[in-house]
Order: C-alpha cells, then structure tokens, then sequence
C-alpha cells in the first residue's frame, strides 16, 4: 500500500474504527492511542491482496485485539462518558447521555459485542471472527449484554421522564 | 436459553439492518421481549453510532500514523538485521565463560577416551593423536570448529531471509 492510497482508506475508515475505540474504551486519548496502533499494526503486517472491505474488517479485528490486551493489562473499570455535560441542553441530549451512560455500564466485551453488532451491522459469524469467540457463544453473549443493556436503558429513561414531569 | 430467545430474531435484525420495519415485525416486537430489546436496543446504537461521527473534531493524521509505521518498519529491519550479530555475541560470551573449564575438562576428556578404548578393545588412538594437548591448542580447537559451525549457521540464516 502506498502513501495515497493509505491515506484514502484512512480518511474512510477511521471515523468509524474510532467512533468503536472510543465508545468501548470512554476514553478519547486512550481511543486515539489504539487508532495510532491499528493502523500501524495493519501497515506493518505483511497481508495477500485485500478489497477494502476485507482489509476494514482486518481493522477491526486488530482494533479489538487490542482492545482485548489493553483490558487484560489494565482490567478497566467502566470509564467516565466523555461527553460534554448538557447543562443548558436539550432534554433529547440528556436522555442520550443517560443513555451513554448505562452502556459505559457493561463490561468492555459486552460493549464491543453490540456495537459490532448494531451499528457496524456484523452476523455473528462475523463478529465471531473479529472476536476470536465460537459463533454459538457470541449469540449467547450477545442476547445477555442485549438484555443487560435493555434493561439499564428502560431504567434510564423512566428516571429521566420522571425528572422532565 | 431457546424461552428467552426469539426464533424470529434474525428477521427483526434484518429488517432493522435494512432500515424498514414492517408492521408485522413491529407488532411482533412488541409482544416478544427478546425483539423489543433488539428494536431498543439497537435504535439507541444507531443514534450513538451517528453521534459519534460528530465528535470526531481532530484525529490523528494519515501522514504521521505513515510516518510512525515506517519508522517501527525500519526499526523492525534493523533489528533483524542485527540477529546474526547478536546471536554470534551470545556464543562468543559462552564461549569465554567456558573457557576456564577447559584447563580442567582436557585431561578428564583425554582419560575418558583412554579408558573406552581400552573397555572396547578399539583403538582410539587417532582421537589421543588429535586430542590437544594443553589449553591453547584446545582453545585453537574450538576456535576453529567454532567459526565453521557459525559461519555455516549464517550462511543458512542469510539464505532463509533471502
């Protein structure tokens, strides 16, 4: 891969490699270390040729390797949400921070599950591949942090309607 | 586990991949918990997922990540440019550690030969003839064998990166 074409796949993937980064990790600068290192892990390795969409899902799956190791050294406890506090917001905003907050509740594996899932729009074969775990456990992990985050957001919102009546 | 999980649900995910819920799928969610959770579940996702688009101020840049990727590459090559030297290092600094004992290991090594010779009733005699007979013709010996046996592992090492 030359410098150019770096760059393009780049500016097309990252905004999502990192939106993932960060919202499983909380942390902006921590999200921003593991981009860095994906990148330049995926330059480094000697790969076959690869369409785009191979080489994304290549990303992805060394994004959450290492996400994998950085929870193994340091096992996180759920990060504060950095989002800016809507004092003055709307309360649209505050309900999806309240929301943020209930899934910066689940553990890191729980978090990377539904967002693999739900907004990269994987099966489970395929999150099963990024993940390194059996296609018959990623089902069974995913219905439980579903239903663990259904439950934190259903708790959420109610206190939150409560608060606006 | 097969209570809890909905045998519609790949459907439910699909339709929710696909952007359009049909009735029949909206009314069945909310009957079934385990498709209410997907529909919720997933609507809050989405709208985090382009939420976070927004946020993304300032990443990192292409050019410095290509950059840091080139000098790891560099600092890769060198570094496996330097094995050989690094591994002939090792033997060298074993092979002065060892050589103190070889004042002590020549005559026990001479006696051995001597005494498996005799409990064989071959004749080792060439081994007595090439067995060196003080330290620096040992140490000679092993110089010698030494540089061979490395120069032919660098050889092979050399070809296999190549």
């Amino acid at each position: 891969m030359d410098e150019t074409s770096f760059r393009l796949f780049y500016e097309q993937s990252a905004p999502r490699v990192f939106a993932y980064l960060l919202r499983v990790t909380g942390k902006r600068p921590v999200a921003e270390d593991l981009l860095q290192e994906a990148y330049c892990r995926l330059l480094s390795s000697k790969l076959p040729a690869m369409n785009e969409a191979e080489r994304r899902s290549y990303l992805f799956r060394i994004a959450t390797n290492l996400l994998r190791d950085r929870w193994r050294r340091h096992q996180e406890e759920p990060p504060p949400v950095s989002l800016p506090e809507p004092a003055s917001g709307p309360p649209q905003l505050e309900i999806q921070l309240e929301l943020r907050k209930a899934f910066q509740q689940l553990k890191m594996r729980e978090r990377e599950l539904l967002w693999l899932a739900y907004v990269e729009g994987c099966n489970h074969k395929e999150i099963a591949a990024l993940s390194g775990l059996r296609h018959t456990s990623v089902r069974l992990l995913l219905f439980r942090a579903r239903r663990k985050l259904a439950n934190l957001i259903r708790t959420g919102a109610s206190s939150q309607t409560e608060h606006f009546k | 586990m097969s209570r809890v999980i909905c045998e519609r649900e790949d459907q439910t995910v699909a339709a929710i991949r696909s952007g359009a819920i049909d009735d029949e799928t909206a009314s069945h969610a909310q009957r079934c918990p385990a498709c209410s959770d997907i529909l919720l579940v997933s609507e809050f996702l989405r709208e985090d997922g382009a939420l976070a688009d927004h946020e993304q101020t300032a990443l990192p840049d292409a050019s410095h990540i290509w950059e840091k990727a080139r000098l790891r590459a560099q600092q890769e090559a060198v570094r496996l440019a330097l094995r050989p030297i690094r591994f002939m290092k090792i033997i060298a600094i074993a092979a002065f550690a060892c050589s103190p004992w070889l004042r002590l290991l020549l005559p026990i090594g001479r006696e051995f030969v001597a005494s498996w010779s005799r409990a064989f009733d071959f004749n080792f005699a060439f081994v007595l003839r090439v067995w060196p007979a003080s330290t620096n013709e040992a140490v000679m010996l092993l110089g010698s064998s030494g540089t061979i046996i490395l120069l032919a592992l660098s050889s092979w090492y050399i070809l296999r990166q190549e």
